[in-house]
């Protein structure tokens, strides 16, 4: 190679890159020019070695540009002729991706509280370890009555007079916010509720309620009706939504309706309690109830997140089942 | 409560087929859980024991629903001759009422057909001609009645409390031992009944009974309820009398179980004694329109409430005033007066209407926003959520519950690390990598309850699942506002785990497990949400580039990483910025450390010469720890 015509070599170089169709002819110009042994730019490296300082001088970077302009065009190519070459079955199927998942009460808590949020509605908390008097006696459930019966409580031991409990519904948390705070209002509070009770597709003995609150002057039994359609509504959007009321009984209320939905054109579904607020309850929290009334409501999430989602079995939210998890 | 449909219907003539009344009823008035030929099962509730758990009470509901003419049997009124007037008395103020009819009868035999039907229907079997009228007057009026051998009863009834030591054997033969809490009905010499729950054998019918007396009382609700769950004797009477009944009711029961004996025992009255020391006040309540419709939202005439009202044997006057039958114990107050209105005229015809009402702002707890805020960022570092029991088996803070439903469910959890171990076990064989967390109450004390952050992670393959759990940690407690979180060895606590400090102040732990196989965190998500709350300084990004350098040390076993760090941290190497530990492997006893280091000026760009000199310093506390070589 003659030293001194770089720039014909360059070209000769290029020329032969470009033309290059495969990896193979690529590698035979590699070797032409940079191959160990026998590589024209590799040789004249080595002769560089027996010239004078002055010659080095003058030649040696030129080479060394040389030697990476080559180099950097090889690799160029390389990929060129990768893209060109390899055909990518694009119907492979996909790669699993590991994610996390929410639970679908929570899924459904999140969602309950943006709706009512939605409508200017607190979202309150209140204590899942209960004392007697606030599942209970404030909420106008008397001691030694069969209708204490309709709740299957677990009690606490106590050494102590005060007795406490698993709150069995989370209507507590009515009469501990309404005791520290004046009306208008309107809460709802989600939250664990237990009963004493066995299991079955439709019972467990932790599950979650949706409780509601709301007063005013003159809150009433329309109003109610408009709020729950409207959450109904959102919770089950896409779908028709029809509520009506039966007459039931709870002793927190008065008048006291049972909340039955219709979906579509399916069943009337039996989703809840609820009613005008007995004035015994607003007369424990030393409300007014010649000045105050409202409205209140308990719903079961499980329940909610079943006619959902379709699912079966209200155990399997409790059941830690990871490929249950896994599907929402 | 099983009913025969058609006794309801000959007492409410016109009544339509069973399917449409059990839908109107269910509507109404009460549910209908079960229609079997002639029986309807109705499930009364805890309320309206008083009037509707009975024949005559649903033929009221039904005459009301549909507007039809009641078509009841008439009852015949106690003698005002008060005959024998002296043949019982009330000793305690739990009997409210007590009526006794002596009658001579001249068979005991057996019922009619018609009322065996009747009492098959209901579930009861027929046992003789006395006994079975007496449960056919309870399902036909509500009223439980009972029955002695007059001639076994020693001189005067007495209605008292029980004898501290005194035993009663019930016809069913069962011995029960009674205490002064509970009542009993008495000759002069010994216990006849157990007042409200179950006779006794002493004074039993049998079929050589001549006369007998009948008895239709009152009691009062409590003390009933308490003596049969005393007990543990749950009879139809004494559910019936712990849901409260009305003592009007009692002289129905005693009017119709007189004439049915006569017509069927061929009976007669020969003495009467209706003790009724305080009559039970009437209950009149004013009806306004007005309010009844700012509660339903619903507009109705004044007319139409009143004719309800009436239907359902209430008497309403021109101006409003409206009497409550005696047996409707639960109408107390105008509510209750709106409830009977609006669920005759139709729950439907509430429309949906929204609130009016002054904005407020809405001011959450900032539990549940905090809560998605950390479920969110522990998902998205790929973690699933799982829900447990709050009770479990370890004992926890000791809080214990009295019934509990089994043994490996009695104590409330003070962790969630044993629901989230459980939950890996059982998952183990289908799953090489389970990630894991749960958000729930753990409790302290009976008052004292805090929400507590878990998380787990187990691999097949990877025995430092500590390190994934504690990148997932300060990822999800960054995201979660917290600014300062450590993971500290103390020397306190064991080689398994460490504590997790928020702001310097300890906040959870991380506990390894199976050989590092698993691991486990648990945070007070309270003290998570404190930190998250505390305003914290925008730092900004510095402009400048910052200039990394790796080194590596051989440590020798018991020096642990923590201690390189914060070795390296407190050495004043000024700009140092983080330390990164990128390579770590074992070899002969002796492990080889690599850190990143990272420094970063904000004021400038740092030159090689001025980190050298600061890498100086870090080399030299390194070589300062015991047995570090630097490599």
């Amino acid at each position: 190679m003659n030293i001194m015509e770089p720039e014909g070599i360059k070209k000769q170089a290029y020329d032969e890159i470009e033309t290059a169709l495969n990896s193979a002819d690529l590698e035979a110009v590699r070797l032409k020019y940079l191959g160990r042994k026998q590589g024209k730019i590799t040789l004249a490296l080595k002769e560089l070695a027996g010239m004078s300082v002055d010659e080095k001088r003058k030649n040696g970077p030129f080479l060394q540009q040389l030697k990476s302009d080559i180099e950097s065009a090889i690799s160029f190519r390389e990929k060129e002729i990768g893209e060109k070459g390899a055909v990518i079955d694009v119907t492979l199927p996909p790669k699993k991706i590991e994610v996390g998942h929410l639970g679908l009460i929570t899924q459904a808590e999140d969602e309950i509280r943006r709706i009512f949020e939605g409508m200017n509605f607190s979202v309150i908390d209140g204590p899942e370890i209960e004392e007697e008097k606030y599942n209970f006696d404030s909420l106008n459930i008397p001691a030694d009555h069969p209708a204490r019966e309709m709740w299957d409580t677990f009690w606490l031991k106590t050494e102590g007079k005060k007795k406490y409990l698993l709150r069995t519904h989370t209507s507590p948390v009515q009469i501990r916010y309404m005791e520290r705070h004046e009306p208008p209002f309107q809460i709802i509070s989600p939250g664990r509720v237990f009963r004493y009770e066995a299991t079955d597709a439709t019972h467990e003995t932790n599950f979650h309620q949706l409780e509601g609150l709301m007063i005013g002057k003159d809150i009433s039994l329309a109003n109610f009706k408009f709020v729950i359609e409207e959450f109904f509504r959102r919770f089950f959007a896409g779908k028709t939504v029809k509520v009506r009321f039966r007459s039931s009984y709870f002793p927190f209320v008065e008048p006291g309706v049972e909340v039955d939905v219709k979906l579509d054109n399916a069943k009337w579904l039996e989703m809840g309690g609820a009613g005008m607020v007995h004035p015994n309850v607003l007369e424990a929290v030393k409300y007014d109830p010649r000045e105050w009334q409202g409205f209140a409501f308990g719903f079961g999430i499980e329940r909610l997140v079943m006619v959902k989602y379709g699912v079966p079995d209200t155990r399997m939210f409790m059941s830690g089942d990871l490929k249950f998890i896994k599907k929402f | 409560m099983k009913f025969s449909y058609s006794l309801i219907k000959k007492f409410s003539p016109g009544l339509p087929a069973k399917e449409k009344f059990a839908e109107d009823l269910a509507h109404k008035s009460f549910e209908v859980d079960e229609i079997s030929g002639d029986m309807m099962d109705i499930k009364i509730t805890a309320n309206r024991w008083s009037d509707a758990a009975c024949h005559r009470g649903i033929a009221r509901e039904a005459a009301a629903i549909y507007g039809l003419k009641e078509n009841l049997p008439p009852v015949r009124e106690l003698s005002k001759k008060k005959k024998g007037a002296d043949m019982a008395e009330i000793k305690t103020g739990d009997c409210l009422r007590y009526t006794a009819v002596m009658m001579e009868i001249k068979k005991v035999g057996t019922s009619p057909a018609w009322m065996k039907k009747v009492l098959e229907t209901c579930g009861q079997r027929a046992i003789n001609g006395v006994v079975d009228i007496l449960n056919y007057v309870m399902l036909e009026t509500g009223q439980p009645m009972h029955a002695f051998d007059a001639d076994k009863v020693e001189g005067k009834i007495m209605v008292r409390k029980a004898k501290k030591g005194e035993k009663i054997t019930t016809i069913d033969n069962r011995e029960i031992d009674l205490s002064p809490d509970h009542m009993v009905i008495a000759d002069q010499k010994k216990a006849l009944a157990i007042a409200g729950v179950k006779g006794g054998k002493e004074a039993e019918i049998t079929d050589k009974t001549k006369r007998v007396i009948i008895e239709s009382a009152c009691f009062d609700a409590g003390a009933i309820y308490r003596t049969a769950r005393d007990i543990d004797l749950r009879t139809d009477a004494s559910q019936r009398y712990g849901h409260g009944m009305s003592p009007f009711t009692t002289e129905i029961g005693a009017g119709r179980a007189i004439s049915l004996i006569e017509d069927i025992c061929g009976g007669e009255v020969i003495g009467e004694t209706d003790v009724y020391p305080k009559k039970q006040p009437k209950t009149v309540i004013k009806f306004d329109i007005d309010r009844f419709s700012k509660i339903t939202g619903v507009v109705i005439l004044k007319d139409k409430a009143y004719m309800i009202l009436r239907r359902l044997g209430f008497k309403v006057n021109g101006s409003g005033l409206v009497e409550v039958p005696p047996e409707r114990m639960d109408v107390t107050i105008f509510e209750d007066l709106v409830e009977e209105v609006i669920r005759i005229y139709g729950l439907d015809a509430v429309r949906s209407v929204p609130p009016t009402i002054s904005l407020h702002p809405a001011h959450s707890d900032g539990s549940f926003a905090y809560k998605e805020r950390i479920k969110n960022a522990i998902v998205n570092a790929g973690y699933d959520e799982i829900y447990s029991y709050s009770f479990g088996e370890e004992e926890g803070n000791g809080i214990e519950l009295q019934n509990p439903m089994n043994r490996e469910k009695r104590f409330m959890r003070a962790s969630l690390i044993p629901s989230l171990k459980k939950v890996i076990d059982g998952s183990s064989k289908s799953f090489d990598d389970i990630k894991i967390f749960e958000v729930g109450k753990v409790f302290e004390a009976l008052d004292k309850e805090h929400w507590s952050f878990a998380v787990a992670a187990r691999s097949k393959k990877s025995d430092q699942m500590f390190r994934e759990l504690k990148g997932a940690i300060s990822e999800v407690a960054g995201k979660g506002g917290i600014v300062d979180i450590s993971f500290r060895k103390d020397d306190l606590s064991s080689d398994n785990r460490l504590v997790i400090n928020i702001d310097g102040k300890a906040a959870g732990i991380l506990e390894v497990a199976d050989g590092g196989k698993v691991a486990y965190v648990e945070m007070d998500m309270e003290k998570m949400m404190v930190s998250a709350n505390e305003e914290f300084e925008y730092k900004p990004i510095s402009p400048y580039p910052s200039i990394m350098r790796d080194i590596s040390v051989w440590v020798p076993s018991g020096v642990l990483v923590q201690e390189l760090v914060e070795a390296m941290e407190l050495s004043e190497a000024a700009n140092l910025e983080d330390t990164d530990l990128i390579d770590y492997f074992s070899d002969n006893g002796r492990t080889a450390v690599t850190f990143r280091v990272i420094f970063q000026s904000y004021e400038k760009t740092l030159s090689d010469a001025e980190v050298d000199v600061e890498m100086g310093k870090i080399n030299t506390v390194l070589r300062g720890i015991s047995g570090v070589e630097i490599r």
